[in-house]
């Protein structure tokens, strides 16, 4: 009876505590579900300090929002919608106004154009429902000319203010036009701004060219070309549109060529008497060094970014699949086991993911996996979509997609890393081949 | 035998007395002891008396001069932007107050020397084509200058052979339709998960229905009005009058039962709605941050109060982020007040949320 009445007296001792203890606490919630939609931004035009800067004003407006809303991650609330104006780069911000307007992010800016033909631009970002600056306000300077730029370089910076990893918008595209019917397509490199601006050509279309890729620095560029008769890697110095032939060998082809993070080291394929191995040549000694030596085709080699490993494709296995190996060769290991066809991997700047294309019951797909081969995603579906590349920050993916029939032509496309996003790249022509650029300094 | 029972039974009386006089009791002692603080009654007069003239802020209104842009101290290197640090407004700083940029010009070469149509000697004749050719929309220098800048015209514009006559829009007439082809592009969403167009299926049947209607609920009695005004304190000084209004009546309002599983899951589900993780990064993504702030009694958060309690797995940039997402979805859906108990105010008046992204990876 005695120990009965104890226990019992225990038991309330702890239950009275156990209850003041949890009076005394605030209410505990865990969110796990949230949505996932664009944040509403309002680039309020960019006030022009003078009457020379107001096309450029409209202009720079016009591109940031313009870069911003691309990215899918982005809503841009239409002038007419505001409340308040912005009629000075200095003013304090009226932030019931835009929250009125369920706006999250405000972009404010003026540019200005000195007499001697230099432009200037400078913004600031307020992020609205705390009241407070995003960071602090920035100025870029330029020529005239260059305008585009500057709109990019403030994109990328509301981009990595708001979203917390870098921009991707002052960067550049190179890849192969393609003109003619599809029997007899000229081929030739081309390059331009991210978005399918400013077009130059870097070769002329006397010799098909495959597969550029710039270097880390963004200053050279490796293709191939069949400028001999047979697929040779040439490098490309992007500013003096001169070329130099890497790896030429009569008895054997090369492509598929890659920097390797340190930029001066190339990894490709080199195919010698029937049989197609993976090999790194130093682009100053142009010493060679064979990685693999199996019966099989290996090709289309990427390096890690901190250049330890290597992923490529090979049939080893009796039909094309992905393999890490080590960067200076080594056992491969196969990190692909999915249904249907792997091939043409590209690691991610970041070094989370592997991009590769896919091939598997007749439809061709653009999918990203982790460097061991987990949480393949599958993000496109079409009649053929290939050759991914990334963008600068490891989020972006662009491609070649190939409509079918007669008149099917290849186009530039892109996706988001999570599948969302996708759309066309504009291109005055057919347009295949693409690899993005680091970020412009 | 009987060793045994008293050993144990001393042993039970001690943890006993130890609870009482560690625990609840001892809490509860601490909790009413009352503090108790010597207050005079001072008049208008002598009130004036002890505050100085001319004591109230002064707004500053003396600002720095502009100084002119100095060309001279552009960067060496020319491969960079030159980009330059503003000091941010004061939300209540004197309008036309600019901090001083101090701006730095440099020309922004692009590592690219390439004119806009292609290298001569490495193109064909055939190849230059000046519609494939983009020019640059930077405005050319004309020989007229305008008396006001004028806009260059699209470089597609095209003058056609035959005189269209001007159509007039009729008032009258109806709003006509006009459909925007658009480049192709997944569907703007709002979901915890993402549908890649490899996932996507075609499929004829139906894939929503009407929602059922909600079960009707018995009447309650009409809530007790409101302590605070309807529009949200957003001052400081709001604030703090009505933390310290809370603060009183904690100490008198009754605290009701707990709230169900079903509220907090609701409440929870309340503020998600406005959780968007979608413009984070990976890294903020799977950053989990726990967000504390206070309640008013009408349901509406207390803006100032929001604050960031810990975090787990990112950095201290990729929690700012998360919690700079996670002070949105708070504020945003608690404008019109969460739909909690009223007579369970005590029990919500302080939330810690925990806002894990972890289950919305992408699927």
């Amino acid at each position: 009876m005695k120990q009965f009445l104890l226990s019992l007296a225990l038991a309330f001792a702890l239950g009275t505590q156990a209850l003041a203890q949890e009076r005394t606490g605030p209410l505990r919630i865990e969110i796990t579900k949230g949505v996932i939609e664009p944040v509403a931004i309002a680039v309020a035009p960019f006030l022009a300090e003078n009457p020379a800067a107001e096309e450029y004003a409209a202009r720079i407006t016009e591109v940031v929002a313009g870069d911003l809303v691309g990215t899918g991650l982005f809503r841009d609330i239409p002038h007419q919608a505001y409340v308040s104006q912005v009629a000075d780069f200095d003013a304090p911000v009226a932030y019931p106004d835009w929250k009125a307007i369920n706006v999250e992010a405000l972009v404010v800016g003026s540019a200005t154009l000195t007499s001697d033909g230099r432009l200037l631009a400078k913004f600031r970002l307020f992020d609205v429902f705390a009241d407070a600056p995003l960071g602090d306000g920035l100025q870029f300077a330029g020529v005239a000319g260059s305008w585009r730029r500057v709109a990019h370089k403030i994109a990328d910076q509301v981009y990595s203010r708001i979203t917390g990893e870098g921009g991707y918008f002052d960067s550049r595209v190179v890849y192969v036009e393609a003109t003619g019917p599809k029997g007899d397509r000229r081929k030739r490199l081309a390059i331009m701004d991210f978005d399918g601006e400013n077009v130059r050509y870097l070769t002329d279309a006397s010799s098909i060219v495959l597969a550029p890729r710039f270097s880390p620095t963004g200053d050279r560029i490796l293709f191939t070309s069949y400028e001999t008769g047979f697929p040779q890697i040439y490098e490309l110095t992007v500013g003096g549109v001169d070329k130099t032939p890497l790896a030429i060998d009569a008895e054997s082809m090369t492509f598929a060529p890659r920097y390797a993070p340190d930029g001066r080291t190339v990894v490709y394929s080199e195919a010698r008497r029937g049989n197609t191995d993976i090999y790194t040549l130093d682009a100053t000694t142009l010493r060679r060094t064979r990685l693999t030596s199996a019966p099989s085709i290996e090709t289309a080699p990427s390096f890690s970014p901190d250049g330890r490993q290597i992923v490529f494709e090979s049939d080893r296995s009796g039909n094309q699949q992905l393999y890490v190996m080590p960067a200076s060769g080594g056992q491969p290991r196969r990190i692909s086991f999915g249904p249907g066809r792997y091939g043409t991997p590209v690691w991610s700047p970041r070094g989370d993911f592997i991009a590769f294309t896919k091939q598997n019951a007749g439809r061709f797909h653009i999918g990203v996996m982790r460097a061991d081969g987990s949480a393949e995603r599958l993000l496109t579906a079409s009649f053929l979509d290939e050759g991914p590349t990334w963008s600068p920050n490891g989020r972006v993916l662009m491609f070649t997609r190939e409509s079918a029939g007669a008149e099917g032509k290849p186009a530039l496309f892109s996706v988001d890393i999570s599948g969302r996003n996708l759309r066309r790249v504009p291109t005055e022509t057919a347009a295949s081949d693409p690899a993005w650029s680091p970020l412009l300094p | 035998m009987r060793w045994s029972w008293y050993i144990s039974g001393a042993g039970h009386i001690a943890f006993i007395l130890a609870v009482f006089l560690a625990g609840p009791l001892a809490s509860d002692r601490q909790s009413e002891v009352v503090i108790l603080s010597e207050v005079a009654i001072l008049s208008e007069q002598e009130f004036a008396a002890l505050v100085p003239p001319g004591a109230a802020p002064q707004t500053q209104t003396d600002v720095p001069a502009v100084d002119a842009p100095d060309d001279d101290e552009a960067p060496s290197s020319p491969m960079a932007l030159a980009a330059t640090e503003l000091a941010t407004p004061s939300p209540v700083a004197t309008p036309g107050s600019p901090d001083v940029p101090e701006i730095e010009i440099e020309q922004p070469a692009l590592g690219l020397e390439i004119d806009d149509s292609a290298p001569t000697a490495l193109l064909a004749p055939s190849d230059i084509d000046g519609s494939s050719a983009r020019p640059d929309q930077v405005a050319a220098p004309a020989a007229r200058v305008a008396p006001v800048p004028q806009l260059a015209p699209p470089p597609e514009a095209e003058t056609g052979e035959d005189l269209i006559e001007a159509t007039v829009p009729d008032p009258e007439a109806p709003p006509e339709l006009v459909e925007v082809e658009d480049a192709p592009q997944a569907p703007q969403e709002a979901s915890d998960r993402i549908v890649t167009e490899a996932e996507e299926e075609e499929t004829n049947a139906v894939i929503s229905s009407m929602r059922p209607r909600p079960r009707p609920r018995p009447s309650r009695p009409p809530s007790p009005a409101p302590d605070v005004p309807d529009d949200a304190p957003s001052a400081p000084e709001q604030v703090a009058a009505l933390a310290d209004a809370d603060t009183e009546s904690r100490q008198v309002a009754p605290r009701g039962p707990p709230l169900t599983g079903g509220e907090k899951e609701a409440f929870g589900l309340a503020v998600g709605q406005c959780w968007n993780v979608g413009s984070l990064s990976a890294s903020a993504r799977a950053t989990t941050v726990v967000v504390a702030f206070d309640m008013q009694r009408t349901g509406v958060p207390v803006t100032g109060s929001i604050r960031m309690v810990e975090f787990h797995g990112g950095s201290e940039a990729d929690a700012d982020r998360a919690f700079g997402a996670a002070r949105r979805a708070i504020i945003r859906c608690g404008t019109k007040g969460f739909q909690l108990p009223v007579e369970k105010f005590d029990q919500w008046r302080e939330v810690e949320a925990t806002f894990n992204s972890e289950g919305m990876q992408y699927r």
